[in-house]
């Protein structure tokens, strides 16, 4: 009960808060309620979701970069027939239950006709499901989780699976190296370190090799002696850290300082050039896999690359700049080859998407709406990753 | 204090009554709700309706252990995810064509007792402790409950071969949640905890709030009272997290972290601790907030340092002028004055956009902001004149208050028309006439004018301050060549929005926005002129 | 499961101690602070994370530079460090805490909690966070590993760990031996009595911040620079809970019993990988904890309490 006492700290408080939401600029919002995405004069509205926050920012920022330019080329080549596209990007907050309410949001307020992203799996398995059950395609961007397109045939992804980068990066471990005895580090925190340690174990075995030794830490981990010394004791020859940057350089400097000479073998979440930073020495003379490397003489790298550079200031840091860039490509294509301007004709475009050129590769949706790609091994050198040799496309049933 | 309403008789007739009519009225809801609202909403407003009211039931049920009974919890977010793991997998493994409502109220069930099951084991040990201690051992059970799930893959590190998905979470729940359940549930919680307060189990729990030893001394068994109130508190969580994992049909750990229980923490702070009308609000408003922070545009990063600069200052100010000798009259006059030159200049930006050509929302805008800043000066001069109070600057804050009222009012009318989902622009609206009528109407609502029209003031004087101060900020060279190019979005500044209002809110008002006050059908009859009778006994 | 390997263990008690001394030297900073206003000071482990910016841009701005000697430069992020810090927590005290100097502890908890959510994440519009930079490896010049009876041993943590002990030394002598120091024994024990008897009590508050404070930066700038931390505005959170356990494991408001506490927590920490649970390494704090605190709330060193 509002009982006689001073309300007035509590009528403040209220107001301050509700004078924040009132302060969404009226200006900006749209002209009295949804416009419809039908006349033909209207851009033509498709949406983005990434991680805009949180400790996927840094792919998450690449991966829109990556899309609005290739939106904006495609706007400045006259669009289709001179109709523009507009890119909407909603923030996923690092978060899966922010992703969907991201992509509900795209989809019941904008009316987009298609979603890209997102670069995580746990991501975009909400949004994807999301889009399957309205009906609107998804090109998933950096989701390299292998059951992510079972979910229906409205999810297709523009980077290859874990099954095929873990698959071939057991494989050029075991061929290219001659490691036999492989020790792994995975980050307990991360569906994506997991999932890629899975398939590592797998095909490492059935290759031939032997997992010494799986140990774990948590992503924000800081000392990882503990671990290191455990798989030291196993006398590996090889160590494959299947996490992110963040704790591989760290893990790269202790793997060094406690003298456990190995060569360090891991999956594209290595990519981002303060790997080499973090890691100093221990790190040089790693392997990774990754998509595709800024330095890579294709034509379609270079262009990229400059008008990456002219647009933002900078390369782009990670893969997920051109994987962006790759997803808007084939989303842009089938748009332009699409029968009707909807989301059922587009979705039924890009499944016949077929030798598309793109940053990351010759771009080809196959009958389980993967992009069939090859991988691109890279070496850590003390300046800059190099590429060191492709892995071409391979089917690996785990 | 807070002050109980004790009826003198009771009536047993009417008791049964209020009790079955109550309950037809929760049934006509959820009726309403499922077969009038939800099918003219999208996906989205269904899901924003659902989060929002998943949040405030769970800031409610925190509330019962941290504000009704004094006990400080940080770990809520582990019961909420011991539920809806547990109804989650139960679903996930054995659901296949049964009654999907039984199904549904049967996992509320479960999901509860597992979580409340939970609350005994976090509960118990957790006796001992008090105060800051508590919290850290809950934030402890919380990661502890938390890094287990996560190590629950079937593979090496899980326990018997568990299969919780790990990291991954567990997907292809089945999503049986309708939005009418979510309703019914909020309304059960909100009902549990405010019947409780009724009794003299309820008592209890905020005498152990008051004083553990007093408490004793009269009688509470404080250690029971606990125990229930964490069984209780961890139970709803737990009913929810059913709710939470049948409506997104896919759980991960992440989703249940340190920081989803700072969430609710700073939830039920912000609302009032012990106030189960604040949690709930403060849950609904804070979660729809970090949606519609979605629909704003970029801030400039000067700007944004401009506010907090030109904020500070404000403050600064403030507190200057209550050590001055001009007392409190010469510091509401030099307040309302800011304010009244806000809007002045609400009028002249109104009377700019007014004739803008290319939007007509623009125009609109412009005259709405015109119509309302003069109709607001003229406010202050009729409070002047009519004497509105014992001193001058008392008078301009109370027309400065009728001002406040009336942006609100126009506000909303303003709102309609912003992008928003639709459910975002109802909450908010609700909420803008709440506060209009309450401040208008309600009698010592009308004692709080000259409070509330100092408010007004102060974003009033913030508004003015800014714009001297990003002018000289945009002159430093340094500031003006690092941060020029850089743009905030408000979306990204979420969790700094929650973290400053929750200090601040800590700041001005320890006890939370509503306190220990609750909504209240007196209060409502009190605002409307039908105040009646009752016997009020300070606790 | 495996079954342990027993060779492995003195290397693990080694890095134990190693990991336990950054722990420790947080949880110093938690224990004075604890120990003259009884708060669970949250931001601390917030302000450590600063001290890993403060280091970090340091580092960047002279690194690489002629006529920088290496060792002046190590010096110099430490101090810039520490100052920066302690005027920091300076800061966060009078603003945040002072005015609730007698408000009830749940509602300074609280404040706590909010300050250190805000530096997380108002830190993000101030700081480089993406992707997460760290300490280049140059700059640590301590880098070589020894070999001590086949114990693998890193100079740098030798260093974090013999900078921890003298601290600890330095700080008891601090508290018990000057006039200061027993000024804040006095208002640890009784606020009131202590501002009767001629104590400035904010001044001693205010001292305890900048000392716990600078003790934190010192803390980041060390441990971003001998592991090679990547940054970012959550580094501080778990560090800094950790150090709180340490800190309650040891007895909270006694220095030696944070340095032991510590130790013991990165020794448990190893203990746990080194017996195939790696997963479950960052619960092992809490469980610590919790036992702790029904076992023995007054910790390890702490005068035993019925109830806390």
């Amino acid at each position: 009960m509002f009982h006689r006492t001073r309300f007035s700290g509590g009528a403040l408080l209220a107001a301050a808060a509700l004078a924040g939401i009132l302060g969404c600029n009226p200006t900006g919002g749209s002209n009295g309620g949804k416009t419809a995405n039908g006349g033909s004069e209207d851009p033509i509205k498709i949406g983005l979701i990434a991680s805009l926050n949180g400790e996927l920012k840094p792919w998450g920022e690449d991966s829109m970069r990556g899309a609005q330019l290739a939106v904006k080329e495609f706007n400045d080549a006259g669009g289709l027939n001179g109709r523009k596209v507009e890119l909407i990007v909603e923030d996923t907050a690092s978060r899966p239950e922010q992703g969907k309410t991201a992509t509900e949001k795209l989809l019941n307020e904008d009316q987009v006709l298609a979603v890209l992203g997102e670069v995580a799996s746990g991501i975009t398995q909400p949004a994807a499901e999301v889009c399957q059950a309205a009906g609107v395609p998804i090109i998933a961007i950096g989701a390299t989780r292998v059951d992510i397109t079972e979910i229906g045939e409205y999810v297709f992804r523009a980077c290859f699976t874990d099954n095929f980068q873990g698959a071939a990066m057991a494989k050029f471990a075991y061929e290219d190296l001659g490691l036999r005895r492989v020790a792994m580090l995975t980050d307990k925190k991360q569906p994506y370190s997991t999932g890629l340690s899975d398939i590592f174990r797998k095909a490492f075995e059935s290759f031939g090799g032997t997992i010494v030794a799986e140990e774990f830490y948590e992503g924000g981990n800081i000392d990882f002696q503990a671990q290191l010394t455990n798989i030291k004791a196993k006398n590996p020859d090889g160590l494959f850290c299947s996490g992110y940057f963040n704790e591989v350089g760290p893990i790269a400097r202790q793997r060094e300082a406690l003298g456990l000479n190995v060569k360090m073998v891991g999956g594209d979440g290595w990519d981002s050039r303060e790997l080499i930073q973090s890691g100093g020495t221990g790190i040089i003379g790693g392997f990774f896999c990754n998509h595709y490397h800024n330095s890579e003489d294709r034509d379609e790298v270079r262009n990229f690359v400059e008008a990456f550079k002219k647009e933002y200031g900078n390369e782009p840091a990670t893969a997920m700049g051109a994987l962006g860039y790759d997803a808007a490509t084939i989303l842009l294509d089938a748009i332009k080859r699409a029968e009707k301007i909807d989301s059922k004709s587009i979705r039924d475009a890009i499944s016949t998407t077929k030798d598309l050129k793109g940053v990351s590769g010759s771009l080809s949706i196959g009958p389980d709406r993967n992009a069939q790609k090859p991988a691109l091994v890279l070496e850590v050198k003390k300046d800059d990753f190099e590429p060191y040799k492709q892995v071409p496309f391979f089917v690996f049933e785990g | 204090m807070a002050a109980a309403t004790v009826t003198p008789s009771f009536a047993p007739g009417r008791y049964v009554l209020v009790r079955l009519l109550s309950f037809l009225l929760v049934a006509a809801i959820a009726f309403v709700v499922e077969r009038q609202v939800v099918p003219s909403l999208n996906n989205y407003d269904a899901t924003l309706i659902v989060r929002s009211l998943l949040y405030a039931s769970l800031a409610v049920s925190l509330n019962l252990i941290n504000g009704i009974t004094g006990q400080f919890s940080v770990g809520h977010a582990a019961f909420f995810l011991v539920g809806a793991y547990v109804s989650g997998y139960v679903t996930r493994n054995y659901f296949d064509s049964q009654d999907p409502l039984l199904w549904i109220t049967g996992m509320t069930v479960v999901g509860g007792v597992a979580a409340a099951i939970a609350g005994i084991v976090v509960g118990l040990p957790s006796l001992r402790l008090r105060g800051d201690y508590l919290a850290v051992a809950t934030l402890g059970f919380g990661e502890i409950i938390r890094i287990i799930v996560q190590n629950q893959d079937g593979k090496n590190l899980s326990f018997g071969g568990l299969d919780l998905g790990g990291a991954f979470g567990l997907n292809k729940i089945d999503k049986l949640t309708h939005v009418w359940h979510v309703v019914v549930l909020f309304i059960l919680i909100v009902a549990l905890c405010r019947n409780l307060l009724k009794t003299s189990h309820g008592l209890s729990f905020l005498a152990v709030r008051e004083d553990e030893l007093a408490a004793e001394a009269t009688g509470v068994n404080t250690t029971r009272t606990k125990v229930v109130a964490f069984v209780l508190g961890a139970a709803m969580a737990g009913m929810v997290g059913t709710l939470f994992a049948h409506h997104e049909g896919f759980i991960t750990p992440v989703t249940f972290d340190m920081s989803t229980s700072f969430l609710i923490l700073t939830m039920v702070v912000i609302g009032g601790t012990g106030s189960i009308t604040g949690a709930a609000l403060a849950g609904a408003a804070l979660k729809l907030l970090e949606e519609a922070l979605r629909k704003i545009d970029q801030i400039p990063a000067i700007d944004l340092l401009g506010y907090i600069v030109s904020a500070l200052l404000v403050l600064l100010l403030v507190k200057t002028l209550r050590r001055s000798r001009f007392g409190e009259n010469g510091r509401h006059v030099f307040l309302s004055l800011l304010g009244a030159v806000a809007l002045a200049g609400a009028v002249v930006k109104g009377l700019a956009l007014s004739g803008d050509a290319d939007s007509g929302y623009v125009r609109f805008v412009g005259w709405a902001m015109l119509a309302v800043g003069s109709l607001s000066i003229l406010f202050i001069v009729v409070a002047l004149v009519r004497r509105a109070g014992a001193t001058v600057g008392e008078r301009m804050l109370t027309g400065l208050g009728w001002a406040g009222a009336l942006i609100a009012l126009v506000g909303c009318y303003v709102h309609w028309f912003t992008g928003v989902s639709v459910v975002i622009k109802v909450s908010v609206i609700a909420m803008l006439l709440a506060l209009a009528a309450f401040t208008t109407l309600s009698g010592h609502g009308r004692r709080g004018m000259p409070a509330f029209g100092a408010v007004v003031a102060l974003f009033g004087s913030l508004i003015v301050v800014k714009m001297p101060v990003t002018m000289a900020l945009h002159s430093v060279p340094f500031i003006e060549e690092n941060l020029k190019d850089t743009l905030y979005s408000p979306n990204n500044l979420r969790m700094a929005i929650f973290a400053f209002l929750l200090v601040v809110v800590m700041l001005v008002r320890p006890i939370g926005v509503l306190g220990h006050h609750e909504f209240s059908w007196d209060l409502v009859k009190r605002m409307f002129g039908m105040k009646h009778k009752q016997q009020e006994i300070a606790v | 499961m495996e079954s342990l390997d027993w060779g492995q263990l003195p290397q693990q008690l080694v890095n134990g101690l190693q990991l336990g001394a950054i722990y420790a030297l947080i949880a110093l900073g938690y224990t004075m602070v604890y120990g003259v206003l009884k708060l669970i000071n949250f931001a601390h482990g917030d302000v450590y994370m600063v001290g890993m910016y403060l280091a970090y841009y340091t580092a960047m701005q002279w690194f690489n530079r002629e006529a920088m000697n290496p060792y002046v430069l190590l010096f110099l992020m430490l101090i810039i460090s520490m100052v920066g810090c302690a005027l920091l927590g300076l800061l966060i005290e009078r603003v945040a805490y002072r005015p609730l100097r007698n408000a009830p502890r749940i509602s300074v908890l609280i404040t706590a909690i909010g300050v250190s959510l805000l530096l997380e994440h108002g830190g993000l519009l101030v700081f480089k966070t993406s992707p997460p930079p760290s300490i280049a490896q140059d700059v640590n010049v301590f880098s070589q590993t020894m070999d001590i009876f086949g114990v693998a041993v890193t100079q740098s943590r030798l260093v974090v760990f013999g900078v921890t002990v003298v601290l600890m030394f330095l700080l008891w002598y601090f508290v018990t031996q000057t006039q200061t120091g027993r000024a804040m024994r006095a208002v640890s024990h009784d606020f009131n009595t202590a501002a009767l008897m001629g104590v400035n009590v904010s001044r001693i508050i205010g001292i305890t911040f900048i000392i716990g404070s600078a003790l934190a930066g010192a803390g980041g700038m060390m441990n971003a620079t001998a592991l090679g931390t990547p940054l970012t505005t959550f580094a501080g959170l778990l560090p800094g809970v950790k150090a709180f356990v340490a800190a309650v494991l040891g007895g909270i408001g006694n220095i030696p019993g944070a340095v032991v506490g510590g130790f013991i927590m990165g020794i448990a920490e190893n203990l746990v990988v080194w017996g195939g649970l790696g997963g479950y390494k960052d619960a092992v704090a809490f469980v610590i904890l919790i036992i702790i605190l029904l076992l023995r709330p007054g910790g390890l060193f702490g005068s035993p309490v019925d109830k806390v």
